[in-house]
């Protein structure tokens, strides 16, 4: 059965992909069962196989979008990346590396959503922008525009905040 | 002036993904219990061609008969390691998720219900059935009455035996608590071990990603559909 089949080469995807972007493993795992029940229900719609990740890569970031909007309004000062910088601490990474991925970190959280999903998805996805421009529903030309200024956008308030840190 | 390196660059270099997590989790009984819900709902409500329509319905209808004739000729399940213990006689009840540790599936879940883990006392008969996906599920009631197979009778209620992968996965967790930290070789090696001796000659081992000094030790997870015993890198044990 095709959609049986899809769920094992592709819940695996998905549930990291989830679990980047919450990093609760049973809230992963509930925004996986919702992505792949949108698949079941517009299964007739579903593209080719080959594009399907791409397709539930889309869905799942709706889903984490509405999931969080909610919470970003309140949290906005900790941020939902915030998960990530307890497990950095407690690496074995030199300090300095380890102020660069806090200070990339809190960079991003200073970015737009989609500025901070376009970066996310060429870095942890490692999805290159022919690919991105699926999931976000562009042209690969717009998807590629936009990475590269998503990219100028991080490097410059990666660079205040780096500057900003050595003045405290 | 200090030369800083490429944000995007470190960016990719603290992917916080937890690999052991995923590897583990997507063959587990909580992703099979989620397609068998998945399964059970219906394809969707209005808004599409007629023509789509027909053809959802002719792929529900050809998926119930597969799904049920797979189960059909066996009433053994296909994933063991793990246990879905439902609340109530309904696939979408509360479920918990039990390893299959040395009880018996219905153990397991009486076991569970007795620490209240499904909100109330243990019903009086609780029975174990094959789900659509291959996993167990145990249910307060009959698997008839969800139209599922009952798990062979033998199976059901007998701890795991010796030779099967419940056993496999027993004595690899216990190699993984015994050592701060089991190299790729070592690894490797007591995988290859523990699948002679429990004599599951079709399973194999396979290194999900490449090992770094950071990620330097082996951590097990099992895919009971493609028989593989998963070695995932991971940081030395604090």
């Amino acid at each position: 059965m095709r959609f049986r089949r899809l769920y094992k080469a592709n819940y695996g995807p998905i549930l990291s992909y989830a679990l980047r972007r919450c990093g609760d493993v049973a809230e992963a795992h509930d925004i996986a069962a919702d992505t792949f029940l949108v698949l079941w229900r517009r299964f007739a719609e579903a593209p080719v196989d080959e594009d399907v990740p791409l397709w539930l890569y889309g869905v799942a970031r709706r889903i984490v979008a509405n999931k969080y909007r909610s919470r970003l309004r309140a949290d906005r000062l900790v941020g939902r990346l915030g998960h990530v910088l307890p497990k950095l601490s407690s690496t074995e990474e030199r300090a300095e590396q380890r102020e660069a991925a806090n200070a990339v970190l809190r960079s991003l959280q200073r970015l737009k959503d989609d500025e901070r999903e376009l970066l996310l998805l060429a870095a942890w996805e490692r999805l290159p922008a022919s690919e991105i421009a699926i999931v976000l529903g562009c042209s690969p030309n717009a998807a590629a525009i936009r990475l590269h200024r998503a990219r100028k956008r991080l490097a410059d308030v990666y660079e205040k905040e780096l500057s900003r840190r050595g003045h405290d | 002036m200090k030369e800083h390196s490429d944000p995007f660059e470190v960016l990719a270099g603290v992917d916080p993904l937890d690999h052991d997590a995923v590897d583990g989790a997507r063959s587990s009984v909580r992703a099979q219990a989620t397609l068998d819900r998945i399964l059970a709902k219906p394809t969707r409500t209005g808004g599409r061609s007629r023509r789509g329509r027909l053809y959802a319905l002719a792929a529900v209808a050809a998926a119930i008969p597969a799904a049920g004739a797979a189960w059909a000729l066996t009433n053994e399940p296909t994933h063991r390691l793990e246990i879905g213990c439902y609340a109530a006689n309904s696939l979408d009840a509360k479920t918990v998720v039990v390893d299959a540790g040395d009880a018996s599936p219905v153990a397991a879940c009486r076991a569970a219900w007795s620490r209240g883990e499904l909100g109330g006392p243990a019903p009086r008969r609780l029975e174990a059935c094959v789900l659509p996906s291959g996993a167990i599920g145990v249910f307060p009631e009959t698997c008839r009455q969800l139209k599922l197979t009952p798990v062979g009778r033998a199976s059901a209620h007998a701890p795991p035996s010796n030779g099967s992968p419940t056993a496999l996965k027993r004595s690899l967790v216990g190699t993984y608590l015994s050592r701060r930290c089991l190299g790729r070789r070592a690894g490797i090696a007591a995988a290859r071990a523990a699948i002679r001796a429990n004599g599951l000659t079709d399973w194999r081992v396979h290194v999900t990603t490449p090992f770094t000094p950071l990620r330097s030790c082996t951590s097990f997870a099992f895919d009971e559909v493609r028989h593989l015993v998963l070695l995932v890198p991971m940081p030395p044990r604090h």
